[in-house]
Formats: structure tokens, C-alpha cells, sequence
């Protein structure tokens, strides 16, 4: 079991303390993959800041050859106890007390970030939070700044708008813009609900003046160009009514 | 869903990009011409374009996200990328003096230089030679907030120093100090066809839907594809300089910065009339990391929420800011992207 030893070893070093630590099947050879960082969706496992642990049970299946690149690594690392035949061998890879399986790690699940400065407990996120606030301010500040030379430059003079109101128009197009573009980093929270929640108002807004202008058209043919009884002139007068006063 | 690997990560407007919008708000009132159209008509449709310029962008990206074609960005050399740093430091000084002199005495360009003796931008330069000493003085691990709370401090000091001259507010919106156009102290602003200088409302008073020409995006094709095409040859090369600044380029993968690209300008475009493209900035991302930014969900919600209240607020507060905070700020990147560029070439070397 030397080779247990081994890369037991190798990943031992950069644990992040108190992170999960997780089952892991895979085969031996694409762990090797991994390790030489063949396959990029996979190379956060070479990082020093990796948590998991290995061990290697010795069960068997049939594998392909491996790639030569493999050889390469073993003899980098001076795998060289190891006999062929066992290249041709599933290895089970897995942590002391995890659970996770080799494809929720392929699918990005207990990815150990680049970043380090994330925190791992409540209380941190909060200092964090706390922090961050400055810096949050000023980018923010810096934002507004920076969208008045920008904004203001966005329409030409034939656009029907003054220069004070070209100018807060640019800056609010691009202070909008910023603010939804932080869907870099936040999954639809509800801070960009509230975003959204403004921004659809707006154009539900237009879009009720759409339909209102529509139905005061339609309604207008209708009671032109076709008879109506008394009580269907009434209903479909003050419909007409309520359109135009959404409209106004 | 793609999103972003680099946090904290700070986005701007793409300023090379300001022509297309010129072009399409020229194509919305040449179609509108032709067709005997008011002029109402020309907001509405030059909003929808620069709309769809935004999607098309981000559907681009989205694609060649997708389809693995953005790791030719690795082929860039380094010290190409050094080179663009360095390009972007000499615009950020360009800006920062055509900030402090103010609109229609220059731009962003070598047209610049020659103003940097305005008085004006000698008190920028006092602000940014006040950062440096203290910076020196005090070690960035004894206290990690002092570029965010000196900047913020910058118009408290200002408006001390005109108290202690003598020089009132009005004396100083006239002599060019604020963003207030000096012309809205001595006059009234002109009558205009559509007002959207009200509130968050406003912003669309001028967007009415039934007045947008779609055909106007036929002529304008080749623009809103061009415009795809520049935004993507321009972006390409600053996600990977982040991730060096962020130490993080082993697990970088720029596929999914062009996915998270992608997703941001394709909801941009299609929510906000007139949305603008958005990518991630190299400078402000070091400017909002320098100032002790930590990333994290809330940090990015935080800093959203904070965009969407100055989006709704923010035109009615700038005229009370001295250009000088913004031109020190803007200076003080041009001092951090030389020295990234400097130091990554002393590595390099």
C-alpha cells in the first residue's frame, strides 16, 4: 500500500481546517489526470488549498492503458514500486469520514474556491460584511463618479432631451447596468429581485399603456362601426373610460 | 448558470463602445426621417438598440463561453497584457485631468495633457500626493480602509478648505470645482420635448414602446455586430489579469467568465431599456479589493443595492461632489496600474 501512502500525503498538506471532508470514487487513472491537471475542470484539485483527504482501497476493475503522461507523472513522483498490471485497476479513492461521491466534485460541488478570504462561519461573514462596507461605499461613489463623463456622453444633441437630462439618463443607464451586472457574482437574490421588481414595473407600465391605447382603438371601431344596445354602450364606455384615464 | 470565479469582482461600461451609440441613435433618426416621424420617436428606438446591442453582445459571449473558444485569450503574451495595463493607467491620468478641468476642455486623450497646469488639477494632485504620504506613514496591514475612508473624506475636506477661503458654493459650481453645470446657476434649463430628470420613474418617461421602430435594426446590423464583435476583442484580456492580481490563475477559467459575461449583458439587455454592456474592470476590481472589499454573496448584494439607489438618487447628489474626489481617484489607479505593471515585469524579468 505504499502508494496509499503516497498520495495520502500529497494531499494532507494544504487541508483547510474544518472544511468537509468527502468520499471520493474515482479510478486511478483519472485521478492522475487530475494531479497533472490533463483535464482543467479538475484542476482545483492540484491547488494547495485542497481539504480533501485519501486513502486507496485496493478494488479492482479493468481500465484502458494509461496515457503516457502518466508515466511522466509517476516517475515525477517516483511511483515506480508499482507494477503494471495495477494500472489496470480501478482504484476507490476516498476520505476518512466523507460522503461526497468522485461526480459531485466533477460537478463543481465542494470546489475549494481560489480565494481563500471567504468565511467559514456565520460570525465571520459578518465581520466581513462589516469589512467590506468602505470599500462598498467608495466603489459605489466611484461608480456614480465615473457615470457622469460616461453618461454624459452616451446620446448626441438631436436625441430629444436637454443636457442635464441626457446626462442624468447616461448616468442611470449605467448605474442600472452595474447593478444588474452584479449577477457576476449573486444568484438571483433578492436584492436583484428588487431590481427586477423596479425595472418590470417600469415596463409594465408602458406596457398597460400599450394595451390601453389598443383597447381604446378597438373600442372605438366597435362603437362606431357596429350597433350596440344601450347596456353594451355603457359597459364599453366607461371600459373606454378606464383605459384612457390609464393612459393619462 | 456560469457565473464568476473572481469575487470580489467590480464591473464599468465599456467606454470605446460610446461611438456605437452614437451610431445607433444616427440610424434611429435617419429611419425616423425617412418615415416622416416625430422625434419622440428617436429615444425610444435609440434605447431599444443600444438594447439589443447589449443581448447580441451577451448572447456572444455566452456562446463562445460555451463552446470553449475563449481560452485563445491564453495565447495572449504577458507582456501584451503588461502593455494594456499600462495603457489603461495612462488613460485613467488622461481622465483624471479631463475630469478635474471639466466637460468640453478636453478628453480622454493625449488633448489632455496640455491642461494638466489648470489649478484644478493641482488640487487633485495635492489629494493624490495626501494618499501617498499616508500610505507611507501608515502600513496597509495596520490599517487596511485608509484609501476608502480617505477618498470618502476627500469632499469634507474640500468644502473645509472653500469654508476657510471664503469661496462660496456657487462661486465654486461657476469656477468649474463641481459637477453642477455652471449654466443651471445663471439660467433656466430650456424647454425639452420629454423630462426624465424627475425621478426612477422618468428614466423611461421618454421610453414608450409604441414609438420604438423595429425595423431600425436592419440598418443597423452591421453596427450592433461590430460593436459584439469589439466588446468581446476588448474584454478578452482583463479577466486573466485579474486572476493574476487575485493570485487565483490555477483555477481561472475564462470559459466561465465569458458565460458569466454572457448571463450579465443578456439580462441586462433585455430587462433595462437602453441597457448598457458591462464587463468585469481591472481597475476597479484593484480599487475595491485595495480598499479591504472581502467578496462573498452579500458583499456583491450590498454593492448592488448601493448601484440601484444611486441609479434612482444619484443624478440629484453629483451635483454637490468636488471633481476632485473623482479625478484623485482616478489618478491613484493610474499609480496602482503602474505599479502592477512594474512589478509583474521586475517578476517577469
Amino acid at each position: 500500500m505504499s502508494i496509499r501512502r503516497r498520495i495520502s500525503k500529497r494531499h494532507h498538506g494544504g487541508g483547510g481546517g474544518g472544511t468537509s471532508h468527502r468520499r471520493l470514487s474515482t479510478s486511478y487513472a483519472t485521478s492522475h489526470r487530475r494531479l497533472l491537471g490533463i483535464d482543467s475542470s479538475h484542476r482545483k484539485l492540484i491547488t494547495p488549498s485542497i481539504s480533501h483527504r485519501f486513502s486507496i482501497h485496493d478494488s479492482y476493475r479493468t481500465l484502458p492503458q494509461p496515457p503516457a503522461a502518466l508515466e511522466d507523472y509517476d516517475e515525477q513522483y517516483g511511483i515506480d514500486d508499482i507494477e503494471t498490471s495495477e494500472y489496470d485497476n480501478l482504484y476507490t479513492i476516498e476520505s476518512c469520514d466523507g460522503e461526497e461521491s468522485y461526480q459531485s466534485i466533477e460537478e463543481g460541488e465542494g470546489e475549494v474556491d481560489g480565494n481563500d478570504n471567504k468565511p467559514s462561519t456565520k460570525q465571520s461573514t459578518i465581520a466581513t460584511t462589516i469589512t467590506s462596507l468602505p470599500s462598498i461605499i467608495l466603489l459605489a461613489i466611484l461608480s456614480l463618479m465615473m457615470s457622469v463623463p460616461f453618461g454624459s456622453a452616451y446620446f448626441l444633441d438631436f436625441v430629444p432631451l436637454s443636457a442635464v437630462d441626457r446626462q442624468a439618463l447616461g448616468m442611470r443607464l449605467c448605474l442600472l447596468s452595474g447593478a444588474i451586472s452584479r449577477e457576476y457574482n449573486v444568484y438571483i437574490g433578492c436584492v436583484n429581485v428588487l431590481i427586477f421588481v423596479v425595472v418590470f414595473l417600469q415596463i409594465s407600465q408602458c406596457l398597460w399603456r400599450f394595451v390601453c391605447i389598443h383597447i381604446h382603438l378597438l373600442l372605438h371601431t366597435y362603437c362606431n362601426h357596429i350597433s350596440c344596445t344601450p347596456s353594451h354602450f355603457s359597459y364599453l364606455i366607461t371600459l373606454k373610460r378606464y383605459s384612457m384615464a390609464a393612459w393619462d | 448558470m456560469g457565473l464568476s470565479t473572481l469575487d470580489p469582482i467590480a464591473s464599468i461600461q465599456l467606454a470605446p463602445l460610446t461611438p456605437f451609440y452614437h451610431q445607433f441613435s444616427k440610424i434611429a433618426k435617419a429611419v425616423i426621417d425617412r418615415d416622416g416621424n416625430d422625434e419622440s420617436y428617436i429615444l425610444p428606438t435609440t434605447l431599444y438598440l443600444m438594447s439589443l446591442a447589449t443581448v447580441i453582445s451577451g448572447v456572444s459571449y455566452f456562446i463562445v463561453g460555451k463552446l470553449g473558444y475563449a481560452k485563445v485569450a491564453s495565447f495572449f503574451p504577458r507582456y501584451v497584457m503588461l502593455g494594456l495595463v499600462g495603457g489603461c493607467g495612462f488613460f485613467f491620468m488622461c481622465l483624471s485631468i479631463c475630469v478635474s478641468v471639466g466637460p468640453g476642455q478636453c478628453s480622454a486623450d493625449l488633448s489632455a495633457i496640455p491642461q494638466a497646469y489648470d489649478i484644478r488639477f493641482v488640487f487633485t494632485i495635492l489629494f493624490v500626493i495626501g494618499i501617498r504620504i499616508l500610505r507611507v506613514i501608515i502600513p496597509k496591514t495596520k490599517f487596511m480602509l485608509l484609501d476608502a475612508v480617505y477618498f470618502l473624506s476627500v469632499p469634507v475636506v474640500f468644502y473645509i478648505i472653500m469654508y476657510v477661503m471664503g469661496i462660496s458654493f456657487e462661486k465654486g459650481v461657476q469656477n468649474g470645482y463641481f459637477f453642477q453645470d455652471p449654466s443651471s446657476i445663471l439660467e433656466d434649463v430650456p424647454d425639452v420635448v420629454v423630462d426624465v430628470n424627475d425621478d426612477i420613474q422618468g428614466v423611461w418617461n421618454g421610453f414608450i414602446i409604441s414609438h420604438i421602430r423595429y425595423d431600425a435594426a436592419i440598418p443597423a446590423l452591421t453596427a450592433l455586430l461590430s460593436s459584439a464583435l469589439l466588446s468581446i476583442m476588448l474584454v478578452v484580456p482583463f479577466p486573466p489579469l485579474i486572476s493574476v492580481y487575485f493570485n487565483t490563475e490555477s483555477t481561472f477559467d475564462i470559459d466561465k467568465e465569458f458565460v458569466a459575461h454572457g448571463y450579465a449583458n443578456m439580462v441586462i439587455g433585455a430587462v433595462l431599456p437602453g441597457g448598457l454592456f458591462v464587463n468585469e474592470s481591472l481597475a476597479n476590481t484593484i480599487l475595491f479589493k485595495n480598499a479591504g472589499a472581502q467578496g462573498g454573496k452579500i458583499c456583491n448584494g450590498l454593492l448592488a443595492l448601493g448601484e440601484l439607489f444611486l441609479g434612482i438618487y444619484g443624478a440629484s447628489l453629483v451635483g454637490g461632489i468636488p471633481r476632485c474626489m473623482v479625478s484623485a481617484i482616478s489618478d491613484s489607479l493610474r499609480i496602482l496600474c503602474s505599479s502592477i505593471m512594474l512589478t509583474s515585469y521586475a517578476l517577469l524579468l
